[in-house]
């Protein structure tokens, strides 16, 4: 069983949103961490890069694979999680606690077309 | 350029980006991007162009995008090596003459498709023939191309009018195939892309479908084999994958742990999928020295050779290990498991002429690699085989197991001291349960690829293939020119400085991990060549990979940039053996 927290958004590629005011906290799930495995390395933007819901942000690397991060929402990145840097095995350890980017979210509607908990955990068969 | 995924489940040709769009992603698939390519919307004129693009070996399930590219299948079915029946699922019969000439196109190809030597017949599922023919599919390989134009309006939107089935009534035509016969291929095709009006929810109604093809297609694993430790894969609850055509462990809990577990104490794996294939006759030496890059004249009974097979213009057939028997004029020729049909009909292609028998027994044989520091210890502790403390790196002796043969042989392919034993199927199972009951760590396939790598062995498909020799791998001196051999002349042009490309190797100064098909690029971003096999080394903590690069950037401490995603990464080359192998001498 993977984690699922209640009260969070949910993407189907995986990634969760935690919103604070018109920031964007953004990860990815329980769910995804497990399927990825070992994670070696987050790739992740920089400060004031622009991002598009739906699009891809960055990466996260297993030592097999490779699997692309999409924002849920759209806006500027106001900051990245720089331990997960020195220490990207965090995320297998709590994905939840371990947020990658928060963004400033330029249009707050994006968010009715995630998931809430519950839908999410439908989503994974859970 | 081609690429090659070992651990593919999937073919994707991805004319559109449609996929993308649906958000609909296989696993490990192999994604060839044909979007580039010129005549290709539903009249195709750049066969040629699209075959190029295709990698060597292909997975047996495919999505080839809208039912305007459905004429892929007539061109991945010239691929078939062996006899097969078609079962074309479909709203529309696409056997109409085609409307300019000789141009394939979605209409037409299985006009076009009758041509291919191999096709014993078609049978169309669609308005004409509305159910399937109980038992049609009994003793035949079946190669089934799906448009989902066929379903209704619930289950697919596609551009072609549609038909009035559900998918459970496909899918429940495709698993009565899978149970009668054999599945040569599945072709998936019938998206809807956004230029042709796709809504989103048109997309998601077709992702959705996608997915349960993908769940089904998972369910029957569409013709894998499985090796006789199959079961034991599956109780240690493995993540299993598709590999060469078997249902291979990639990993029993993580792949860091079984690859560190390999470089300081004991691991095992199951290579029963590799080929054993035997040849025997007064010619067999020198039948095996012509085929062979190596020499085996004046090598003797108990040892065991590295070297590949080529063709004449140099390019690999396989890499493989040759056994030199102990009884006289008998060789055993271990090869890679994707490749066993085929070397075995290469072999028996060239053999015409010579004096001596080949015997393909690869179905026969199971086997289990030993490897690491503990592995000498292990094999004489924990099994009893005292006669490993004499056997020293390539050289093997023969035992006996519950009165049948085994094999001892001192080779691996982990960069470690360690052993492979080759015996019976049921031999086998039981060894591997002694080793577990000792406490040996079970190993998958992902980290046999990142000990190997490190260790700086190739990998059929990847370092070698038929467009890469051994001379570009920089493994020359595994062919030896005093001799007459398949491929020399071409090698020794090659060696003597005609070639183009080399296989190099090189570090990058990040963390980041370089992927096979990521391009090697110069500072000015001029492409130079492809990274072919990459990780974040585990043991060496270090970014590396194996590319193919032009050969004028193949010298030591050449500065190239890798570009993973949208940035690029400074890097040199070094050295392609990355970590200190530990060989018993």
């Amino acid at each position: 069983m993977s984690k699922v927290l209640e009260g969070l958004k949910y993407a189907e590629s995986h990634e969760w949103v935690k919103v604070e005011g018109n920031i964007a906290v953004i990860g990815v799930t329980d769910y995804a961490q497990k399927e990825m495995g070992d994670i070696t390395y987050v790739d992740m933007p920089d400060v004031d890069d622009d991002v598009t819901a739906g699009e891809e942000f960055g990466a996260l690397e297993s030592v097999k694979a490779s699997s692309d991060l999409f924002s849920p929402v759209s806006g500027t990145v106001v900051e990245v999680n720089e331990d997960l840097e020195d220490a990207p095995e965090k995320v297998n350890e709590d994905a939840f606690a371990n947020w990658i980017i928060k963004v400033e979210m330029s249009d707050a509607a994006e968010l009715d077309a995630l998931m809430d908990a519950t839908a999410y955990k439908a989503f994974i068969g859970e | 350029m081609r690429k090659f995924e070992n651990y593919m489940t999937a073919l994707v040709t991805d004319f559109t980006h449609v996929y993308e769009d649906e958000g609909f992603v296989v696993p490990g698939a192999c994604v060839v991007d044909l979007s580039g390519v010129e005549g290709t919307n539903c009249y195709c004129t750049a066969v040629d162009e699209i075959e190029a693009k295709l990698p060597e070996q292909l997975p047996r399930l495919r999505w080839i995008d809208s039912g305007d590219y459905h004429y892929m299948t007539y061109i991945l079915a010239k691929r078939e090596t062996e006899p097969f029946s078609l079962l074309l699922l479909d709203n529309h019969t696409d056997n109409q003459e085609p409307a300019f000439g000789d141009v394939l196109s979605c209409g037409s190809w299985v006009k076009a498709i009758k041509d291919n030597p191999r096709l014993k017949e078609v049978l169309t599922i669609g308005p004409e023939r509305k159910d399937y023919p109980e038992g049609w599919a009994k003793g035949k390989r079946v190669y089934i191309s799906l448009d989902k134009d066929i379903l209704s309006n619930e289950f697919a939107r596609t551009n072609w009018s549609q038909g009035e089935y559900t998918l459970q009534q496909i899918e429940d035509i495709i698993r009565k195939v899978a149970t009668e016969g054999e599945i040569a291929a599945i072709d998936i095709c019938g998206e809807l892309t956004a230029e042709k009006g796709a809504t989103p929810e048109d997309l998601r109604i077709n992702k959705l479908t996608n997915i349960q093809l993908l769940k089904l297609m998972s369910e029957i694993e569409i013709d894998l084999q499985k090796t006789c430790l199959y079961g034991e894969h599956v109780l240690l609850g493995a993540k299993m994958s598709p590999f060469a055509g078997f249902m291979m462990p990639i990993q029993y809990t993580s792949i860091t742990d079984e690859h560190l577990a390999v470089r300081n104490h004991v691991g095992m794996f199951d290579v029963s999928h590799m080929g054993e294939i035997f040849v025997e006759g007064p010619e067999a030496e020198k039948f095996v020295n012509w085929i062979f890059t190596n020499e085996i004249r004046g090598f003797e009974p108990g040892k065991v050779l590295y070297g590949m097979m080529c063709y004449p213009n140099g390019g690999v057939v396989d890499d493989l290990l040759v056994y030199r028997e102990f009884q006289p004029d008998h060789f055993l020729l271990v090869v890679n498991a994707a490749n066993i049909d085929k070397d075995f009909a290469w072999i028996q292609e060239q053999v015409k002429g010579f004096n001596c028998t080949v015997r393909n027994e690869s179905a026969d044989w199971g086997q289990i690699a030993v490897q690491g520091p503990e592995a000498e210890k292990t094999v004489i502790d924990v099994l009893g085989m005292k006669e490993a403390a004499e056997l020293s790196f390539y050289t093997y002796c023969n035992l006996e197991y519950k009165g049948k043969r085994l094999i001892l042989s001192r080779t691996g392919y982990t960069g470690e001291d360690g052993f492979e034993l080759y015996t019976t199927k049921e031999n086998t199972v039981e060894l591997w349960k002694r080793l577990l009951v000792a406490g040996v760590a079970p190993c998958g396939l992902g980290c046999r690829d990142t000990l190997r790598f490190e260790a700086g062995l190739p990998l059929y498909g990847d370092e070698l293939s038929p467009e890469i020799s051994p001379v570009m791998a920089g493994l020359g001196m595994f062919c030896k020119y005093d001799k007459d051999f398949i491929g020399k002349e071409a090698l020794l042009d090659q060696k003597a400085g005609n070639l183009t490309q080399k296989l190099v190797g090189i570090e990058i100064q990040d963390k980041v991990p370089p992927r096979a098909g990521y391009p090697v690029v110069l500072e000015d971003d001029t492409e130079v060549g492809i990274v072919t096999t990459g990780y974040h080394s585990i043991s060496l903590g270090k970014s590396i990979c194996f590319a193919l690069v032009d050969k004028d950037y193949a010298a030591l401490d050449t500065p190239l940039w890798i570009k993973i995603r949208k940035k690029v990464f400074p890097g040199k080359v070094v050295k392609k053996r990355f970590y200190q192998t530990n060989y018993k001498k």
